[in-house]
């Protein structure tokens, strides 16, 4: 019996350490959580300011979350659904605010004249947009916005969560756009964190 | 404490010509199914030793095992999320330390020591079935292992011989009331794949069918080596756990490393109906595999074989939960199907031969596939 009894304490505490992974970010996010698209490799997620993260050229972004993304293509990534994350680990200090940096084609034409989103840094709302058919100026429809991170929202070497949130994504064949059936918000080109002071 | 021999009502010359007819089986059979490797390795042309040609796929990951232990994290896979710690630590042991052992035989000894598991799990089957039928129809529940269609999978190194022989040694130990022994075995197959763990539930049945629930809650005399066997069963999953945690900080790193595979636990259901949704995909082979091991299932449940059916339905189930692809190699690794099979055409000689070369063409063809990388035989 009582061999019995250390055996069942043992097995209560081997279930116990699952309460409390010590495996990397990396390891957490992608095999415990599942909610990366790809496995980073340990470390894999830090992330340097002012470097811009590139979406284009077919390149597997590690950052990105498992839902949320479509296939890479050449000019970037869409987002499909209304929301889509990118999950990355500052490493360089923090002194100040930071500036979030993005360009992207929201899914617009006629049919579908404006597109609403929202960006979020660690589950806080710092800024929305309403990309509108009428004020498209850059050729291709590419747009730039910057958002302000107020200091102290992400901290170094801690895990920083960037939502994108989409409130009215639609499908290119619904807008006749395309025969296109996934249903898209903005194809993401570029993001780049950097200190407001920065040039 | 002495390891009891299992015995049963024959007398020594009986059991001598019995066993010798099993060794026989096993010669004929290997000669069969490896014969007919080597002929898919002369084949390929390759110029690769032998040892390789045997070793596919998943052997590949035991042998990274073997060589360099558990990875910390994925290293140099096509699947660049995939890493060996979905792979059972039990049977890359046993490898190492018979390469160990038998070191003048290189490599080789992979293949001496899983055969070497088969034949026990022949002559262990025999003495299991003979306590309840014939020796005829024990030597025909043989016949169905030994040319099984996925029996090569029994004699190159995967954990399929293994696992065989654990699972039929709980059984017959604990229909015996060696409990001990039952529950040693069952944590042994424990540590040797992710379905050993579910041999814990045939055991409780067995147990209930001589003991009340009761009787075992209150630990009643006799019953105590009955709780303590079904408690130390998954200790080999719990030890390995332990281990992955200190490893890779992760106790359940070997089922959160199947999303490495795409594999996601769902609904079986679903993946059968989706497997059989289109005829024209090797997913309705396998799917046609799965409806027929559940249709032994059953077969064994009306049979009131509810440990077997029990082992087997868990065995179709857990696997099914995430995938078909495999599901053929894992139900033709679990011995109730052979049974429910020698049951079904019992006292049927014709169905007999046609059965029996059914199963003995399809493993000289699956033995080719294999030796010719054929990927669906995995």
């Amino acid at each position: 019996m009582l061999i019995s009894g250390l055996l069942i304490c043992f097995y209560v505490y081997v279930l116990s350490l699952s309460l409390h992974p010590q495996a990397s970010i990396e390891h957490k996010l992608f095999y415990i959580d599942q909610v990366l698209s790809y496995w980073p490799k340990t470390n894999g997620l830090n992330y340097q300011l002012g470097k811009p993260i590139d979406f284009t050229k077919k390149r597997k972004v590690v950052y990105l979350s498992r839902s949320g993304w479509s296939f890479p293509e050449n000019t970037g990534r869409w987002t499909v659904g209304n929301l889509a994350s990118l999950y990355l680990v500052v490493k360089d200090a923090i002194v100040s605010d930071l500036t979030l940096q993005l360009r992207c084609i929201p899914m617009l034409n006629n049919k579908h004249p404006s597109l609403e989103s929202s960006l979020s840094v660690n589950g806080r709302e710092i800024g929305n947009v309403v990309y509108k058919l009428s004020d498209q100026v850059a050729p291709h429809g590419t747009y730039a916005h910057e958002f302000v991170i107020p200091y102290g929202l992400i901290k170094t070497s801690e895990l920083t969560r960037i939502d994108l949130r989409i409130k009215n994504p639609v499908s290119p064949s619904a807008i006749k756009k395309s025969k296109d059936k996934r249903i898209l918000g903005m194809m993401v080109k570029t993001m780049t964190l950097k200190p407001v002071l920065q040039d | 404490m002495k390891y009891p021999l299992p015995s049963i009502n024959e007398t020594k010359a009986a059991v001598l010509k019995t066993s010798l007819l099993v060794v026989a089986i096993f010669v004929v059979s290997r000669g069969v199914v490896m014969g007919f490797g080597y002929l898919g390795y002369l084949m390929t042309h390759s110029t690769a030793p032998l040892y390789h040609v045997f070793c596919q796929w998943d052997c590949g990951w035991y042998n990274s095992i073997i060589n360099h232990g558990y990875e910390t994290e994925p290293i140099n896979h096509r699947h660049e999320s995939a890493a060996s710690w979905a792979f059972f630590p039990l049977h890359p042991l046993t490898l190492y330390y018979t390469r160990e052992l038998l070191f003048f035989l290189g490599h080789n000894s992979d293949l001496f020591i899983v055969n070497g598991f088969l034949l026990c799990s022949l002559l262990v089957l025999y003495r299991y079935y003979k306590i309840n039928h014939t020796t005829r129809d024990a030597l025909f529940c043989l016949l169905l292992v030994a040319f099984s269609p996925y029996s090569v999978y029994f004699s190159v190194p995967y954990t399929e011989s293994l696992a065989l022989l654990l699972a039929l040694l709980v059984f017959y130990h604990a229909s015996v009331d060696q409990w001990v022994y039952a529950g040693l075995f069952a944590a042994l197959l424990s540590a040797t794949k992710v379905i050993g763990v579910l041999i814990v539930f045939p055991m409780l049945v067995i147990a209930l069918r001589k003991y009340s629930v009761k009787s075992l809650i209150r630990l009643d005399q006799g019953t105590e080596h009955v709780v303590f066997s079904l408690i130390l069963a998954p200790l080999g999953l719990f030890l390995y756990m332990f281990y992955l945690y200190h490893h890779v900080g992760d106790v359940f790193a070997f089922k959160n490393v199947q999303v490495a595979w795409s594999r996601q636990v769902g609904n079986p259901v679903t993946v059968l109906l989706e497997g059989l949704s289109n005829p024209f995909n090797i997913k309705f082979y396998f799917a046609l595999i799965t409806v027929s091991g559940l249709g032994l299932t059953a077969y064994l449940v009306k049979r009131r074989l509810y440990p077997e059916a029990i082992l087997l339905g868990l065995g179709i189930l857990m696997p099914l939960s995430t995938h078909l692809v495999s599901i053929p190699r894992y139900i033709f690794g679990l011995f109730p199907v052979y049974i429910a099979i020698e049951m079904m055409t019992r006292d049927q000689a014709l169905l007999r031969y046609l059965v029996f070369a059914v199963f003995s063409a399809s493993s000289a063809f699956i033995a080719v596939a294999l030796t010719n990388s054929v990927v669906y035989v995995n």
